[in-house]
C-alpha cells in the first residue's frame, strides 16, 4: 500500500507552512522595503511564527505508522506462542512449476494444523494492479494454496480479499488473473470489502479501536491461510503474511484504503488483526518478490521460493531474513516477536533451503534509507 | 447523451436495460439493496439502485423510506442497518435522497436532508488542531487557512480522498447546488480545491494524492469519473480536459483492461454523458459484458450504475448537474463564482462565471 499518498494536503500545508514563513518573490520584498529594519522586524516574526507553526505541526497528531507502539502489556504477553516453530523455504523457481508439487514433501516435517472437514479463507494479496509491478499474489502460488488446504483436510475452499485500493475489485481479478484461475478450479471468491459484517472486539489490543468491523466470512471461517507477495514496503519495511491482514478489513465501513488502520498506526493494526483473525497459516509467494518502492511502485526481485509456516511471526521474520532486513529495523516485527510468536532465530527451525544459500540483500525503500523522509512519515506529514 | 448521439444500437440498448431492471427489481422489493444477492441491507448499494430506477418508480419511494428509517441520529448513514458510525455512505445516501425527495417531497425527507448535510459539515478533514491552525492563520493569512483544500474522509477522523470527496459534492452540487440552510459553500469551495489540485501528471486522479516519494502516481479510470462528475460546474477547467484525455485513452486502449470492468465502463459512461460526450464506445463495451441473469457482475452498486449508464440513451443521468444550457459550468443558469476554487489565478485557465 500505498501510503505516502494517504497523506497529500498534510505535507503540502506543512511545506506551504514553512514556505511562508520567507518572503516568496522580490515582489514581496520590494512591497515592504520602506524601513529595512521593519523588514527585519517583519521577516523576524513571521519566521518566528513559522518555526513555532512548524513545531506545533509537528505535534498535531496524526497516524502513528512506526512510532508510539508502547511496551506490552502482560495481557498481550500472554498470548505469545509457546515453544519453538518451524518454518519451510521451499524452492520453486518459477510459477510454471508445480508449485505444490515442490512444496509437498516438506509438508510432513512443518507442523501444520489440521484442517480436516474445516471451512478454509485462503486471503492473497490483490491490493491494486500494475502491468509491470509484481504486486500481488501470482494466481499459482494461490492454486498451491488450494491444494495445500484439500491436502490438509478442508471441506470447504474460499478465496477472499479486499483489495485496499481499488474499489474495482472485477477489474483487479481479471486483470491479477486471479479471476481466471478461480473460475477454471470453481473456487468461490469473496468481495472482503463488501461482505457482510461482524462486530469484534478489540480487547487488549495495541490500537486504540475498541472495536472493529471485519467481514463474516472470515469470522465464520475455520482458519484463514494469508498467502501474500513478500515485498518491500516504504512505512513498515517490509509487508509479509500478517501485513497482508489489513486485505481483511472491509471497505464498505472503513474506506478504499482503510485509512483508519494508517490513523491508529500501522504496526499497532497488524498486530490486532493478527490476534483478531488468528491466522493458521502463512503461505509467502516469493518466488518472484518486490524491492525498492513497494509495496506498489517497487521492482521485481526473483527470490524462487515459497515460505510456509503456522507461526506468522515466524515466517514473516524468515522473510525478513532472506531479504536481509534486520529483524530490529521492522518495528511490528519486533513487538510479534513478543506478542505473537518466534522471530529469533535461534528459536525457529528451518526446512528446505537454509537462509545463508538464499538470502539477498533487498533495495529498500526511499523512507527506510531517508532518516528524514522516515522521520517525516512518522509525523504522519509524509 | 441522448439515442441520436449514441451509435450503439438500440435493440441490444433497450433489452440490455429492461433485463438489469428486472434484475434490481428482484433483490429489492422491500426498498433496499445489499452488495451480492443473499446478504443484508447494504446503504450504499441502496442508494445507487434507488437512483437507477425511473423517477416515478414506487420502489424509489420505498427506497427514499428505507433511506429516511436508517439514517444514523448524527444525520450519518453508517454502511448498513446498526452497523456502528456513521461513515462515508453519507454521501450516497444523503446524494440518494436529495434526488428521490425532488419527485417525492416530504417533511422527513427535507428534515433528514438537513441532517445529514450538517452531519457531512462537520465531517471534513481537519489536518491540524485548533492551536496549529491558528498560528498557521498567523503564518500565511486567516483567509488562505480557511480557504486551504480539505476533502472528506472514509471515515471521521482520517484523512480526505477523492472518493468520500467527491460523493458528498454529489450531495450539494447535484443536480444544483443546494439552497437548504446551513452555508456549505466554504466547504464545496475548499473540497473542488482539494480535487482540483490533486490531478495526477498525466491528468485524472489516483485515489489520494497525485505524487508520492519523489514518485507521480497513476490515475485511475474509476476516480478519474467519478471526480469529474463531481466538477461538472469547472468544465472549461483544464484539470477537467486532462482528465478527459486519460479516460479517451483507456476507451482506447485494449490493453488498460479497466475499462472493460463493468465498474470502469458505467462511471466513463456516466461522466461522458453528463459533460455531453460522446457515450458510444463505452455503452457498447458495457453491453457486451452484461451477464445472462441481467446483472453485471456479483456487486449490485456496479449493476445499478450500469444501469444508470444505459439509461443515459434516454438522456437520464442523475449525476448531471443542471446548469442551464446543456453544457456543465456554462454561463447560463451557473451561479458559480471564481471563488468556488478559493484559488483562481493558480488552478484555472478558464474560470467558470
Amino acid at each position: 500500500m500505498d501510503h505516502k499518498k494517504n497523506y497529500p494536503c498534510k505535507y503540502s500545508a506543512m511545506k506551504h507552512a514553512q514556505q511562508s514563513a520567507v518572503p516568496q518573490t522580490s515582489s514581496q520584498v520590494s512591497d515592504s522595503t520602506t524601513s529595512e529594519h521593519k523588514i527585519k522586524r517583519r521577516d523576524f516574526l513571521v519566521s518566528a511564527a513559522g518555526a513555532v507553526t512548524a513545531v506545533a505541526l509537528g505535534g498535531c497528531g496524526g497516524p502513528k505508522l512506526n512510532v508510539d507502539l508502547q511496551e506490552a502489556t502482560p495481557a498481550q504477553l500472554a498470548r505469545k506462542k509457546q515453544g519453538r516453530s518451524t518454518v519451510g523455504i521451499l524452492p520453486c523457481p518459477s510459477y510454471e512449476e508445480d508449485i505444490f508439487k515442490a512444496v509437498k514433501p516438506f509438508l510432513k516435517s512443518l507442523d501444520l494444523p489440521d484442517l480436516t472437514n474445516k471451512t478454509v479463507v485462503i486471503k492473497p494479496n490483490m491490493v491494486e494492479f500494475h502491468p509491470i509491478s509484481p504486486i500481488t499474489t501470482n494466481p499459482a502460488a494461490i492454486l498451491a494454496a488450494v491444494e495445500l488446504a484439500n491436502y490438509l483436510g478442508a471441506r470447504e475452499i474460499i478465496i477472499g480479499e479486499g483489495p485496499g485500493h481499488m474499489r474495482d475489485t472485477e477489474f483487479l481479478l481479471e486483470a491479477s488473473g486471479i479471476g481466471a484461475m478461480c473460475k477454471k478450479h470453481k473456487l468461490r471468491y469473496v468481495d472482503l470489502n463488501l461482505d457482510d459484517l461482524e462486530k469484534v472486539e478489540n480487547v487488549d489490543g495495541f490500537t486504540k479501536m475498541k472495536e472493529i468491523y471485519l467481514p463474516k466470512t472470515i469470522m465464520e471461517a475455520d482458519a484463514v491461510i494469508s498467502v501474500p507477495k513478500m515485498k518491500t514496503h516504504h512505512w513498515v519495511g517490509m509487508t509479509a503474511s500478517m501485513k497482508n491482514l489489513f486485505g481483511t478489513v472491509p471497505g464498505r465501513k472503513y474506506g478504499w484504503p482503510k485509512n483508519i488502520l494508517h490513523i491508529n498506526g500501522i504496526p499497532h493494526s497488524i498486530l490486532d488483526l493478527v490476534h483478531m483473525i488468528k491466522p493458521q497459516i502463512g503461505f509467502v509467494d516469493g518466488i518472484i518478490a518486490m524491492e525498492g518502492d513497494g509495496p506498489i511502485m517497487g521492482t521485481a526481485k526473483p527470490m524462487g521460493f515459497m515460505v510456509l509456516g503456522s507461526d506468522l511471526a515466524a515466517v514473516d521474520a524468515t522473510c525478513a531474513r532472506t531479504m536481509e532486513i534486520p529483524i530490529e529495523r521492522l518495528l511490528y516485527l519486533r513487538m510479534a516477536g513478543k506478542v505473537i510468536g518466534n522471530t529469533d532465530e535461534s528459536q525457529i527451525d528451518i526446512k528446505g533451503e537454509q537462509i545463508a544459500s538464499v538470502k539477498k540483500e533487498f533495495e529498500m525503500p526511499i523512507t527506510y534509507q531517508d532518516k528524514k523522509l522516515m522521520v517525516q512519515a512518522n509525523k504522519g506529514a509524509g | 447523451m441522448s439515442k441520436p448521439d449514441s451509435k450503439a444500437s438500440q435493440a441490444p440498448v433497450e433489452t440490455a436495460k429492461r433485463q438489469v431492471q428486472n434484475y434490481i427489481y428482484r433483490y429489492g422489493k422491500e426498498g433496499w439493496w445489499p452488495y451480492a444477492p443473499g446478504q443484508t441491507a447494504s446503504t450504499e448499494a441502496t442508494a445507487w439502485c434507488a437512483l437507477s430506477l425511473s423517477e416515478k418508480d414506487p420502489l424509489r419511494l420505498k427506497a427514499l423510506d428505507y433511506l429516511v428509517r436508517s439514517q444514523n441520529q448524527d444525520g450519518g448513514w453508517p454502511t448498513g442497518p446498526a452497523e456502528g458510525k456513521s461513515d462515508w455512505c453519507t454521501g450516497p445516501a444523503l446524494f440518494a435522497l436529495r434526488t428521490v425527495a425532488e419527485s417525492h417531497p416530504s417533511k422527513q425527507a427535507t428534515a433528514a436532508y438537513e441532517k445529514g448535510a450538517a452531519f457531512l459539515s462537520e465531517l471534513p478533514t481537519e489536518l491540524y488542531n485548533l492551536a496549529a491552525r491558528m498560528l498557521l492563520g498567523a503564518v500565511q493569512g486567516v483567509k488562505e487557512t480557511e480557504e486551504s483544500a480539505r476533502g472528506w474522509p472514509w471515515s471521521r477522523g482520517c484523512y480526505h480522498w477523492v472518493e468520500p470527496t467527491s460523493y458528498n459534492l454529489y450531495a450539494f452540487k447535484i443536480p444544483e447546488r443546494t439552497r437548504y440552510k446551513g452555508g456549505f459553500n466554504q466547504m464545496i469551495l475548499r473540497a473542488n480545491k482539494f480535487l482540483l489540485e490533486n490531478t495526477c501528471s498525466v491528468g485524472g486522479w489516483n485515489h489520494g494524492s497525485h505524487f508520492s516519494l519523489g514518485t507521480n502516481l497513476p490515475p485511475y479510470i474509476v476516480t478519474t469519473a467519478e471526480a469529474l462528475l463531481a466538477l461538472q460546474d469547472f468544465s472549461d477547467h483544464k484539470e477537467i480536459g486532462r482528465a478527459f484525455d486519460f479516460l479517451d485513452a483507456n476507451s482506447e486502449a485494449a490493453e488498460a483492461g479497466q475499462k472493460n470492468s463493468a465498474m470502469g465502463l458505467a462511471w466513463m459512461t456516466l461522466a461522458y454523458h453528463a459533460y455531453g460526450r460522446d457515450t458510444a464506445k463505452t455503452l457498447t463495451k458495457l453491453i457486451s459484458i452484461q451477464k445472462e441473469d441481467g446483472s453485471f457482475g456479483p456487486n449490485m452498486m456496479v449493476t445499478a450504475l450500469a444501469s444508470m449508464a444505459l439509461n443515459t440513451t434516454d438522456a437520464v443521468n442523475p449525476f448531471k448537474m443542471k446548469t442551464g444550457n446543456g453544457k456543465p459550468g456554462s454561463k447560463t443558469g451557473d451561479s458559480k463564482t471564481e471563488s468556488d476554487t478559493g484559488n483562481s489565478k493558480s488552478h484555472s485557465d478558464k474560470e467558470p462565471a
